[in-house]
């Protein structure tokens, strides 16, 4: 089975360095908190969107728009003009969350294409099959942290195609129900559309080490040498039972590379890189890698190897300069 | 990892040099900018003084915008936001070789202040398109000839990364 490679673009440069590096599809968010990547000054009006949409068209690439948060009861017209907006612009399919707001683009756009988000959360078949009978979903991103032998098993009972993620920074919470950036910042991540929101954000140089605090509480103090990562609250150091250190997970993110020919034997349908918030320059190193990779994978299934000078680049993008397969190794069945 | 930019060190540059290069610099970013500033994609750095400190130049200037123009002046009292880095890392971002978040990770590129501004900032550099624009786009193919070869230069020659 083909796999399809879905890449970030949170403006027209990244959207096409991913079209012109070889995406089967580009995944975009409009400029407001109807995204989970809802950060000054990135994202799309719709000039820009639909700039983006004749350019990947008129290259084979499709486009999906995430509108991938949870309305509030004030805000609800917002996503409903997102969803009317998407579907206006022609894209290839909505990457949705909330259950009103597939209910109401499986209503109001029946043809429109819609795929479960990971903020969604669904972590079994029987979660998806709900989505699917109520909303026709087609296709869902499964969260990141399931283990291999748990997504053979989903893709295995689901009614609807699988995407994973392949590469990017990790999110290790239940996505899509995470509270805490609200504990520290008191805005919710899964409304407002940003983990961490920069306006808490500082940083700081102090003697000998590097401070990161989110709403003035220390999040991690890196030495002189050590890599930094985003500062959110998972990503945090702390004191525990008398030890400093990462308690709950470490700066780095997620690559798959190595495990593609297993991933693509048990039937996903598609792997996605993450990385809206980061530069042209990354989507189109990663996505080149990544096409390469499964372009070598088609021609050879049994032969493929991640080649080293594809993992050294993946690993200099990366958040803490360090990889991990993630959950994807994890004992739990 | 690509070796930092601490053992990358210039002489400051004599202040009678700068000025000219700050005049040059200022009228090729309104220039360039033209379209965005008209459109008002610019208008969240009206009344804020942003600090580009070069650190292995021992040289920084702030840029301000009064809403029809950048203001490119030697740094002078507080800024809203720094940022730091060596030149070949300011080389790499303008060039587009090198994604600012990655240079972040690696300790290459600091910020201090309004983090908010450092991301509106970064965000609309990211988001100008070149392609359409014959001129930046060539100064963009140079810029990243320049900082290819300063990497294969500093490369280290029995391999390619640790």
């Amino acid at each position: 089975m083909k796999l399809d490679l879905v890449c970030p673009a949170g403006n027209l440069p990244s959207l096409k360095a991913a079209v012109d590096g070889g995406a089967n599809a580009v995944y975009i968010g409009f400029r407001d908190d109807t995204n989970a990547r809802h950060f000054a000054g990135l994202n799309f009006n719709r000039e820009r969107a639909r700039q983006g949409i004749e350019y990947a068209h008129a290259r084979g690439c499709q486009v999906f728009l995430a509108l991938n948060t949870y309305p509030q009861p004030a805000t609800w017209p917002r996503w409903q003009g997102a969803v009317d907006q998407g579907a206006e612009l022609g894209v290839d399919a909505l990457i949705g969350a909330d259950i009103g707001v597939l209910d109401y683009a499986s209503r109001q756009w029946p043809h429109l294409r819609l795929h479960l988000s990971v903020q969604a959360s669904a972590t079994s078949a029987e979660a998806i099959r709900f989505y699917y009978e109520h909303f026709g979903i087609r296709r869902a991103v499964l969260p990141r942290v399931l283990s291999m032998t748990q997504i053979r098993r989903v893709i295995q009972d689901s009614p609807v195609a699988i995407e994973v993620f392949g590469y990017g920074s990790l999110c290790v919470m239940v996505e899509g129900r995470c509270l805490l950036s609200s504990y520290v910042t008191g805005q919710s991540p899964n409304s407002f559309g940003a983990c961490s929101p920069a306006v808490f954000v500082r940083w700081k140089q102090t003697p000998g080490a590097l401070e990161s605090r989110l709403n003035g509480v220390l999040i991690d103090r890196y030495g002189d040498g050590e890599n930094a990562g985003y500062p959110t609250l998972c990503k945090g150091r702390f004191k525990v039972r008398g030890e400093i250190g990462y308690a709950i997970e470490e700066p780095v993110s997620l690559n798959t590379l190595e495990l593609l020919p297993e991933l693509a034997a048990m039937g996903v349908a598609a792997v996605k890189i993450e990385g809206r918030q980061r530069s042209p320059a990354y989507v189109r190193r990663v996505t080149r890698i990544w096409r390469a990779a499964l372009d070598a994978l088609a021609r050879d299934p049994h032969g493929f190897k991640a080649r080293e000078e594809w993992m050294d680049v993946l690993k200099s993008l990366s958040e803490g300069a360090q990889t991990t397969y993630g959950a994807y190794h994890r004992p739990w069945l | 990892m690509i070796s930092g930019s601490r053992s990358f060190r210039l002489p400051p540059p004599p202040a009678l040099l700068s000025v000219p290069a700050l005049i040059g610099l200022e009228q090729f970013l309104n220039r360039a900018l033209a379209g965005a500033m008209n459109s008002g994609e610019l208008e969240f750095l009206i009344a804020r003084r942003l600090r580009i400190c070069i650190t292995n130049l021992s040289f920084s200037f702030d840029i301000g915008f009064d809403g029809r123009r950048l203001l490119l002046e030697r740094s002078t009292g507080a800024a809203d936001l720094c940022i730091r880095g060596g030149s070949y890392e300011y080389l790499q971002l303008a060039s587009r070789r090198e994604d600012a978040d990655t240079l972040f990770f690696q300790r290459r590129l600091q910020t201090e202040g309004d983090t908010e501004l450092g991301l509106e900032v970064k965000n609309f550099l990211d988001g100008q398109d070149l392609s359409d624009q014959p001129m930046q786009h060539l100064l963009e193919t140079v810029l990243g000839s320049l900082a290819g070869a300063i990497e294969f230069c500093r490369r280290p020659r029995n391999t390619a990364s640790t």
